[in-house]
């Protein structure tokens, strides 16, 4: 399936909630409209012709291997029906490219776009589909990760408002709605201290804990607890004064609304690193 | 026999070491260097990143550039496949949590 979009067609991914209120958001929108639904995969021409539709919708029931199967079909299937509808054409020329190429790696405009990821975990091991996500440091949050002192033991905190900014790595389900955010954290403790030194770079070593509350859609009767500890490293290059690393490396539990609220065991990485070396 | 094997050695062993090293220190993966944590924090991260598999969608050449998207298909006379997800105020694009 990845390589017949990747090879016949434009993909786009888009939030329907965030389209623009411009002459290619309205372009967009008119083609959600033929389908009177708000969500789904469509195929349509570049005139903005639906030729093929589909919203994926669960059974209850169903297992999840047997769920994300019917998914991949139905989605070839509206491919295919799309593909037939519009005629032949060209295989793309497939060109490296990349949408988001400042998560986890470089600058961003604002500062530093840490990529996240978060999934449940039982007896240590991955306990259903992973998170990704990622969470933006504003430029002027991003120094205090920094060594300040090239003493070994030096130690310091990370401002709250900073640590706050990671309580979505809390939440192990893809869905927003279910994700703690800044505002949500009740807890957000980091500390840094410096872990060794050598004649070119400084290693960080950070430890901390975040708890948060978060009430689905903002209804009080949903609460959703989540909590982890911390720990992991920093890399500060001394001759250029700038953070190289950063790996971030959480333990936790995630309780989810009633009456499923019985707390599951979570992981979460956050991490980051200045130079881009190959895909992530 | 001996030396035709230390020779092969010679020759093989940094052509394998490299690649061995990026690969353990990230490089190759773009992923930062892994070494300074303890072996329980390594395994947690194994756990919990996603596979290769499981990111097989970032193959898919993504446009988030709406308007791009169109003068692409324009030109290339070619449909568009649209993904939209959201809904309920959720921020975001489909590409992460959303």
């Amino acid at each position: 399936m990845v390589r017949k979009v990747a090879e016949n067609l434009v993909p786009v991914a888009l939030n329907a909630n965030r389209i623009p209120n411009d002459d290619a958001g309205r372009f967009f929108r008119a083609i959600m409209q033929q389908s009177h639904w708000p969500q789904g995969i469509w195929i349509a021409s570049p005139e903005g012709k639906v030729l093929a539709f589909n919203y994926f919708q669960a059974k209850s029931g169903e297992a999840p291997a047997q769920s994300k199967a019917r998914w991949v079909q139905e989605t070839l299937t509206a491919v295919d029906a799309g593909l037939q509808a519009f005629g032949p054409i060209e295989a793309r020329r497939l060109q490296v490219h990349d949408p988001m190429p400042d998560r986890g790696c470089g600058y961003c405009p604002t500062g530093v776009r840490l990529a996240v990821y978060a999934r449940f975990l039982k007896d240590g091991r991955s306990d259903g589909d992973p998170v990704v996500d990622s969470v933006t440091i504003p430029a002027d949050e991003w120094k205090p990760f920094g060594a300040k002192d090239a003493t070994v033991g030096a130690n310091w905190t990370i401002p709250e408002t900073t640590a706050r900014r990671l309580a979505p790595v809390l939440s192990p389900i893809t869905d927003s709605i279910y994700t703690p955010q800044a505002a949500d954290a009740k807890v957000a403790q980091f500390q840094a201290r410096v872990q060794s030194v050598e004649p070119e770079r400084i290693w960080i070593r950070y430890t901390g804990n975040l708890e948060s509350l978060h009430y689905r859609d903002g209804d009080p009767k949903m609460p959703i607890r989540a909590a982890a500890s911390a720990e992991g490293f920093g890399e500060w290059d001394r001759t250029q004064n700038r953070m190289t690393a950063l790996v971030l490396v959480f333990r936790g539990s995630y309780r989810n609304v009633p009456p499923w609220d019985q707390p599951k065991g979570t992981g979460g990485v956050v991490e980051w690193r200045l130079e881009r070396a190959g895909k992530r | 026999m001996t030396t035709l094997v230390w020779r092969w050695v010679r020759i093989a062993l940094p052509a394998i070491a490299v690649p061995l090293h990026l690969i353990s220190s990230g490089d190759l993966l773009g992923q930062p260097d892994y070494r300074h944590l303890d072996a329980p924090a390594q395994r947690l991260i194994t756990a919990v990143k996603p596979t290769p598999a499981e990111l097989r969608w970032q193959q898919v050449p993504w446009e988030l550039d709406l308007q791009e998207a169109i003068v692409a298909a324009r030109k290339e006379k070619r449909p568009i496949f649209l993904w939209a997800a959201g809904g309920r105020n959720r921020d975001g694009v489909p590409l992460e949590r959303c």
